[in-house]
């Protein structure tokens, strides 16, 4: 009697675990990939901050689409952006740039910085957001907003 | 199967399903129901104004960006004056992220159909199922140097 019933409790018990296990395997493995999503933007972005184009290339994929509206599209597009920068900049001290919020789901990473060109302005809000493909970069959209001396509110980045 | 054999492997598979209950992952439901809160607020407020999707802010409602004012009465005096100005106006999200306590909305919002509009990010943080606070940055959409939009 007990042998059936205990095979088919063991059997059940077995394909609730497994489903169980495996749940948490994917949720786990999503949780891991926009993690290390995220670690790649990060490393990008500092690229990026000092205008460093060799640096900034490895974090890039095979293709690279841009959605700012200021730059040209592909990896080139990003050269040309970054050495514009360069020179733009190279009489005065780099541009300070702080990530305040980050979020990564699935294969994409979204980003507010706070990027101040001259010490002492209210400087310039970024809203980054990057796609990738096998740990890579390949698609970039963003909006940027110059920030106000006096704004109406709370202000974008006076956080509590 | 002998006795001792099922019973041996109903605590190993009892002991599997309790190590992964033990795996401290944050609960998959509450990052898509902040999402879910985060996306209601946005077009309930679009939709019907402040005073319906205020439901889902915190007392403690903090919003930060260029023209927003500080203090829930300015903000619902804000977005009525808004509303009543630009009757036309609707807003589309274009794609939605949560991580976290964080949301993110990625918004083209018009001020009128036909217009270029804006094209917004807003990050959200929640807690306890409410929002909490919220950033926001915008940018006309512009003429641009590549063809592929700004979403």
């Amino acid at each position: 009697m007990f042998q059936p019933r205990g095979t088919a409790l063991l059997v059940l018990l077995a394909v609730a675990t497994m489903g169980q296990s495996s749940l948490f395997a994917a949720e786990s493995k999503a949780t891991l990939q926009a993690d290390a999503n995220k670690k790649v933007v990060l490393g990008f972005y500092d690229a990026v901050s000092r205008f460093d184009f060799d640096s900034a290339r490895q974090f890039i994929g095979d293709y690279y689409i841009q959605h700012s509206p200021m730059i040209e599209d592909g990896t080139d597009g990003l050269r040309k952006a970054l050495a514009g920068f360069k020179e733009e900049f190279s009489s005065s001290s780099l541009p300070t740039l702080d990530e305040k919020l980050v979020v990564a789901e699935g294969n994409l990473v979204a980003m507010l910085s706070h990027i101040t060109p001259k010490a002492g302005t209210p400087g310039i809000a970024v809203g980054d957001l990057f796609r990738l493909q096998d740990g890579k970069i390949v698609e970039h959209w963003d909006i940027t907003e110059w920030l106000q001396k006096k704004p109406a509110g709370a202000g974008m980045f006076d956080q509590k | 199967m002998t006795r001792l054999a099922s019973f041996l492997l109903l605590v190993s598979l009892a002991a599997g399903t309790a190590a992964a209950a033990d795996v401290a992952l944050p609960s998959p439901s509450a990052v898509d129901q902040n999402k879910a809160i985060a996306i209601a607020y946005w077009n309930t407020l679009n939709s019907k104004g402040w005073d319906a999707a205020s439901i889902y802010l915190d007392a403690s409602y903090r919003e930060h960006s260029g023209s927003s004012p500080s203090g829930n009465e300015e903000l619902r005096a804000y977005y009525n004056t808004l509303k009543a100005a630009k009757p036309r106006h609707y807003s589309v999200i274009v794609r939605a992220l949560a991580q976290d306590d964080l949301v993110f909305l990625h918004v083209h919002d018009f001020a009128a159909p036909g217009d270029f509009g804006e094209a917004l990010m807003c990050f959200f943080r929640l807690k306890d199922g409410k929002i909490v606070e919220q950033w926001t940055a915008k940018q006309a959409v512009p003429g641009i140097r590549n063809f592929n939009g700004m979403f």
